[in-house]
């Protein structure tokens, strides 16, 4: 994995490490400044050594989530590029037709073929070409009974294996490719196990010119030449002779692809398949055409065009940013055009790109003459193959880590808290010794420095602990993953994980480990001795607040950062001191830190007011309109309902009302209004606001809030909630003495307990929402599937090359089927065209729009008047259901209805880059009726006449998902030249028929043309169980995050037992039995967990059935429903775990002697 | 008088052992308290005073030697009908006045009663009656960290008091106490003690509070040094 939330990974580790050796520099020097402070700091960690380890336990989670997401992502990628890169072989450069061409023919002339095999074998970067035609043709083993259909036969040039692996046999062996002969053919490893065919079988390859009969020479591995190209569901390949194929296909001297390997081994080098891939590019462009578009393009007014382009499709993928910041610097340069630049041309993505730049900034002319130009550029297209899918592969790998990351980012915060909790609780435990170590002279800074230095050795050993356990659960949820693959899904999961990935988790985990600790620390440091050596709690120390020019000029000091530092370490005072906080400053990390620090200590003051925070929400929240940014709005408006809690709570104050009863008072309205705001429905303040618009961040946003103000609520009125346990379980066996222990002491610590109940919610309410949504996602599917398929059981594809002519006439002549079977049949085809939305729309004239890419498929009159695909958007003039606007448009060829890729959706998941056609003024969430509207069709590449179409309606995404244009069968002819094939059959059975029999018989009758059947609810099945393996991956992932709950709570509990000794001697002294005090310590982790997962589901059900009603006003057919087992999967393995870990130190403090636990101090 | 042992204990042993180090609390203590009694424990730090009071009490348990308490010796006993004989029929009251921290002192004083299984309603009206009988009525909903050493004692002499017990164990009443808070504590037990003739052994090093009690044990190096009566009650 090269890139992480867009950054290269290597610079990330850099980062980090550099930081991690800054933060360790300064505590090493510290340290050996002042040795007997380490020895005060660690010399606690060998003293309890039990705690140690509880500590290193519950430090370590963090790091381990970090390490566990990287690895996922490294072994995705690693799959991915492991898998492909295998089956590459020595092939790095691949040559085909130029794209435009390819939809019509996609083979290369054979003076083509020569010309390329010419350049490649002279240039000195390239130690191989072989010329080839690979495609997908049924072969047939007659005696074994058994057929391969849809898998590619690939014919070689056996004279050129030069640079190119060898091709060995199944036993190791090298198979000499020159004894192949014309009638010789090569099964690889699935390919023989599919037709069950070893060497020296008879095997028929059907192609266009009829059976071929082939003798098995070999069967052989799968990898290199007879590695299969591409994402392919299978890994079955056989190779003939080249010459062989040419015959079968008809296409003497040509090849559809030349598949070049340049010097360097199999591994890839980026530079030299560039360099030669260039090199090629450049030879089969038209210099003339070339010189041509440098002169269009290096207009200033067009290289201004591709700017303002790049400037504002912020979201286009890397790989196109690069490629066309590269053209913009070449062609900024002036002069002659470079090597460079012509090879930039000749990318598709790169020529697209241009013309749409052109286009948007007005220069239509431009537009439509470069876009010509690009079409007549090459006469072959060279594609850096190998280069593709590493980059391909570190793409995936990096999305599915940063998926990981922003829904492990939860676990992270959690794990964070955990930190802190773990400090403060050892703080606490301390309080007295420190306090007693302040009374003889330490200073501040020095307990702040003891406390890091036990801090960083448990953060060390935390570190490598947690990336340790990071690949251990990685490779649980990895072979977790690879049991739910299924199995006839062509991919190997190889579990990798880089070494720069364990640098980055370990630096990552330990910076993140240190800068809490510093917190905790510096945090605990401030306490009041007296309080501190008599254990008093924190609140009886009186705070003062520094005078305002104090606190302005510490906020000028922190915003001047590094350079306060360098000026005292310049004019002198303690200089040791201004060259490491110089240091520090460096990392940004502390700099940032200490301006939040300052910032916060001058508005502190401001802040309790109440109005101030309100003043800053509303300007927030209008800044959030302005933006139409749903994040800041909603950060603006939740600061003006806690600023409505501080001013209630300024009110109260000034009335005789108890301390207690004020700050429930305030706490539970802010919290209300915080849980009202993020609970209303997201466009419930639309009229007000406006749309707007929102992404991932606004699900961790609403996570953080929701908890926060849920776990407030219920901690200050816990009392209220509690009521009815008390009510209930009291009476039952001796239990009220038990509760009052049990309950009185978490909800005495509000911080605590609040900090570890909202652990456990975030975390669940991310399972919960999760797991509702895909269930909901599940259910859409399984109860429409008609909407899916159509109504129909079989879908069928054939190849192009070998149509077939009267589907009905074959299905009646064949022996092997029975017309009675088929209540409905069916074909369609498809091409590439581009449209644009002419006006006028809705009484307003459209905006003059570009010609942009979309599909076109035109369907047979039986399946247009048969479909069950529905409609999410129609005009209501053309017809008053479904089936009616598909009559429709049967009985009007100017009609044409449009898949739903055409309208713009809010969906975050979607890609950025999509240029394919968009509709204007239709919302995809307000289905329903629309007005027909007016497209303008071309062929695909321009050039050709237009012809102008009316859209009658728009179908949901669950029929055609795409930007699609769907008409009847003649639209393709209407507005393509390309030959229009059926390609696709849809079948719908009678009842009765064997839906399982019918489709292996349809194989078997149309085998001649290469049939590939498949039974469609299979194919939903196996969408859905992909979805569902993904999904427990997922949980399984965010469930790492419960451990940190569980952790805390263990935590927690501990700290419980030993802080509470003495009372629980006193409670065994005043009768309580061995069993009532375990009971007290189960029912109190029982409490704070099962508040936690409580909160948790009902917020994440909350707010997954307001995500699941605004996913189906988009999609329709979606139904909320709770997950019931997942529910109870959660609540039972969080509960029982959390029971788990409190077990121990519960039977360890009831079995306790009072007397003894009495003495304990 | 000659009065009925409720408490006796014969040849009670008992050692504390470290990986390093033995000590020997109780060495062989023989000793009988009668009903209604008032005894006091003296002896300077480390005499074994604090261990008689636990091993007697049934808060630990004695290496050898047996401790009988209203006729049942205590070894017999499981640890649940020790906890509820202890819940029933004993009050503590303990130097550090081992209040819960998290429950107001009308709540703490309430808990013995609940553990008794008392209803909660009885509960409350006979904690308060004990609070009141303390002087500490006014403070009921106060947190233990809200009140004094002198008020804290009080609270829990009003746990130790509330369900009536045969048997009060006092270790150091006064320990955290001033003079006057003292003098104030020990009225109070001493009132009590006469009004409800409950058993009474206080563990003291203070000459004034042992003088108080009508019986007094002196200890040292783990035994019996001296065991006479006072003739305050």
């Amino acid at each position: 994995m090269e890139k992480l939330f867009g950054i290269p990974v290597e610079t990330l580790t850099i980062v980090m490490v550099a930081i991690l050796l800054i933060f360790m520099a300064v505590i090493a020097f510290f340290a050996n400044r002042n040795r007997a402070l380490v020895k005060l700091g660690v010399r606690n960690i060998p003293r309890r050594r039990g705690q140690s380890v509880l500590i290193v336990l519950g430090l370590m989670l963090s790091t381990a989530i970090i390490a566990s997401a990287l690895a996922i992502g490294d072994t995705v990628s690693s799959s991915i590029r492991g898998s492909a890169l295998d089956a590459l072989g020595a092939t790095d450069i691949e040559v085909r037709a130029p794209a435009f061409v390819r939809v019509n023919n996609e083979y290369i002339s054979e003076e083509n073929v020569r010309k390329v095999l010419a350049a490649a074998d002279s240039h000195e970067l390239v130690d191989g070409a072989m010329p080839q035609i690979r495609t997908e043709l049924p072969i047939v083993n007659d005696a074994a009974e058994r057929t391969s259909i849809g898998l590619p036969v690939l014919g070689i040039d056996t004279q050129r294996m030069g640079g190119f692996d060898e091709i060995r046999t199944t036993r190791g062996e090298v198979f000499d490719v020159s004894s192949l002969g014309p009638a010789g053919i090569l099964l690889n490893e699935t390919m023989a196990a599919d037709l069950e065919a070893g060497a020296g079988d008879q095997v028929t390859v059907i192609a266009p010119t009829g059976r071929h009969e082939f003798t098995v020479a070999a069967v052989v591995e799968e990898k290199g030449l007879s590695g299969v190209r591409g994402n392919v569901p299978s890994n079955a390949v056989a190779v003939v002779q080249l010459a062989a194929m040419q015959s079968a296909m008809e296409r003497p001297g040509q090849a559809n692809r030349i598949e070049i390997s340049v010097e360097g081994g199999l591994r890839p080098d980026e530079g030299v398949s560039k360099d030669a891939a260039d090199d090629l590019r450049i030879a089969f462009s038209n210099d003339d055409i070339a010189d041509s578009l440098f002169e269009i393009l290096s207009e200033p007014a067009a290289v201004a065009a591709i700017e303002e382009y790049l400037a504002s499709n912020e979201d286009l993928p890397a790989l196109v940013t690069e490629d066309l910041e590269e053209l913009v610097s070449e062609l900024k340069e002036g002069g002659e055009p470079s090597r460079r630049f012509r090879s930039l041309i000749t990318k598709d993505v790169v020529a697209g790109s241009v013309a749409l730049s052109l286009e948007d900034s007005g220069q239509s002319q431009q537009a439509f003459a470069a876009t010509i130009m690009f079409a007549q550029l090459e006469t072959v297209s060279v594609g850096e193959i190998k280069n593709d899918v590493v980059e391909i592969a570190d793409l995936v790998g990096g999305f599915f880590t940063t998926i990981f990351g922003i829904f492990g980012s939860f676990s992270i915060m959690v794990g964070l808290l955990l930190i802190f909790l773990v400090f403060v609780m050892l703080a606490a435990s301390r309080t007295t010794e420190m306090g007693i170590a302040r009374a003889v002279g330490m200073k501040r800074q020095h307990l702040v420095q003891a406390f890091i230095y036990e801090g960083a050795a448990y953060a060390f050993a935390s570190s490598i602990a947690g990336v340790l356990l990071g690949i251990f659960a990685s490779l649980a949820l990895i072979e977790l993953l690879i049991g739910l693959v299924p199995e006839d899904i062509n991919f190997t999961i190889r579990f990798g994980l880089q070494p720069r990935s364990l640098l980055l988790a370990f630096a990552a985990g330990m910076v993140v480990t240190l800068i809490t600790v510093a917190f905790s620390a510096y945090r605990v440091s401030k306490l009041n001795i007296s309080v501190a050596i008599r254990g008093l709690p924190e609140e009886f120390v009186p705070t003062s607040t520094p005078s305002l020019s104090d606190r302005l000029i510490q906020l000028g000091i922190a915003l001047l950062g590094p350079l306060y530092n360098l000026y005292r370490l310049i004019v002198g005072g303690s200089r040791v001191r201004s060259l490491v906080m110089f240091l520090l400053h460096l990392t940004i990390v502390v700099w940032l830190i200490s301006i939040i620090v300052a910032t916060y200590r001058l508005l502190s003051p401001y802040v309790r007011l109440g109005w101030p925070v309100t003043v800053v929400g509303v300007l927030i929240t209008m800044a959030g309109v302005n933006a139409s940014s749903a994040a800041t709005f909603s950060i603006g408006a939740s600061l003006i309902c806690i600023s409505i809690g501080q001013t209630i709570s300024l009110i109260l104050s000034r009335t005789e009302l108890r301390e207690d009863i004020v700050a429930r008072i305030s706490f539970s309205a802010g919290s209300i209004l915080l849980l009202i705001l993020w609970l209303l429905p997201n466009n419930a303040l639309d009229s007000l606001t406006g749309e707007l618009s929102g992404n991932l961040e606004m699900f961790i946003l609403s996570g953080v809030f929701l908890t926060g103000a849920a776990v407030t609520l219920v901690m200050y009125n816990a009392d209220v909630v509690l009521w009815p346990v008390s009510r209930f379980l009291g009476p039952v066996g001796g239990m009220r003495p038990v509760l009052k222990a049990a309950l009185s002491y978490p909800l005495e610590s509000r911080f605590r307990t609040g900090l570890t109940i909202a652990m456990f919610a975030l975390i669940v309410f991310t399972l919960m929402v999760f797991a509702a949504i895909t269930e909901a996602f599940n259910n859409a599917i399984v109860n429409n599937v008609e909407r899916i398929n159509g109504g129909y059981d079989i879908r069928a594809s054939i190849s192009k090359e070998l149509p077939i002519e009267d589907i009905d006439a074959a299905i009646a002549d064949s022996p092997s089927l029975n017309p009675e079977d088929f209540q409905v049949v069916g074909g369609r085809s498809g091409s590439l065209i581009e449209a644009r939305q002419v006006g006028p729309y809705l009484g307003k004239e459209i905006e003059e729009r570009r010609f942009l890419r979309m599909g076109i498929v035109g369907l047979e009159d039986s399946l247009i008047s048969s479909t069950l695909w529905e409609f999410s958007h129609f005009d209501p003039a053309y017809g008053s259901n479904d089936a009616e606007i598909w009559a429709a448009l049967l009985a009007d060829p100017d009609l044409a209805v449009v898949g739903a890729g055409v309208l713009v959706t809010g969906d975050p998941f979607s890609a950025g880059g999509d240029t394919s056609f968009k509709v204007q003024d239709i919302e995809s969430n307000e289905t329903g009726d629309i007005t027909a509207f007016q497209v303008e069709i071309r062929g695909d590449q321009g050039g050709a006449e237009t012809i102008t179409k009316t859209v009658i309606g728009i179908t949901d995404s669950l029929a055609f998902q795409q930007s699609t244009l769907i008409g009847t069968t003649a639209l393709i002819d209407e507005v393509t030249s390309v030959s229009n094939v059926l390609t696709t059959y849809h079948f719908r059975l009678s009842p009765g028929a064997e839906v399982d029999a019918v489709s292996s018989a349809l194989e078997n009758a149309f085998l001649d043309h290469n049939m590939n059947a498949a039974i469609t609810l299979d194919e939903i099945n196996r969408d859905l169980s992909a979805n569902r393996a993904f999904n427990l991956l997922f949980q399984g992932f965010v469930g790492l995050g419960l451990f940190v709950g569980v952790a805390s709570l263990g935590v927690v509990m501990v700290r419980a037992v030993v802080e509470r000794t003495q009372a629980i001697g006193m409670l065994r002294a005043i009768g309580f039995r061995e069993s009532m005090i375990r009971t007290s310590f189960l029912l109190e982790s029982s409490f704070i967990a099962l508040a936690g997962i409580g909160l948790g589901l009902l917020l994440g059900t909350v707010i997954s059935w307001q995500v699941v009603s605004e996913i189906n006003r988009e999609f329709g057919g979606l139904a909320f429903s709770i997950p019931w087992l997942t529910v109870m999967t959660i609540v039972a393995v969080s509960w029982v775990f959390s029971l788990t870990t409190t077990f121990l130190p519960a039977r360890q403090a009831s079995k306790v002697y009072p007397a003894e636990a009495l003495r304990y101090e | 008088m000659e009065q009925e042992p409720i408490i006796a204990a014969e040849k009670i042993v008992k050692t504390y052992r470290s990986r390093t180090l033995s000590v020997h609390a109780l060495r062989g203590v023989t000793l009988s308290v009668g009903r209604g009694e008032m005894v006091a424990v003296m002896g300077p730090s480390g005499s074994g005073k604090t261990t008689l009071l636990n091993c007697l009490s049934g808060l630990d348990v004695v290496d050898s030697g047996s401790v009988t308490i209203a006729g049942q010796p205590l070894a017999d006993l499981p640890d649940d009908a020790l906890s509820e004989y202890r819940a029933r029929s004993m009050g503590f009251i303990f130097q550090h006045y081992n209040l819960l921290p998290v429950l107001s002192a009308l709540e703490n004083v309430e808990m013995p009663l609940l553990v008794s299984g008392e209803k909660p309603g009885r509960a409350r009206e006979m904690a308060l009656q004990g609070l009141d009988d303390v002087g500490m009525a006014d403070w009921a909903d106060h947190k233990p960290n809200e009140l004094s050493g002198g008020q804290q004692q009080r609270v829990t002499i009003a746990r130790a008091l509330v369900n009536t017990p045969a048997i009060v164990w006092a270790d150091e009443p006064t320990g955290n106490l001033d003079s006057e808070n003292a003098a104030d504590v020990m009225d109070l037990l001493c009132d009590l003690n006469e009004k409800n003739q409950q058993t009474f052994v206080i563990v003291t090093h203070t000459r004034d509070v042992g003088g108080r009690a009508g019986r007094m044990i002196n200890m040292r190096d783990g035994q019996i040094e001296l065991d006479r009566t006072t003739g305050a009650s």
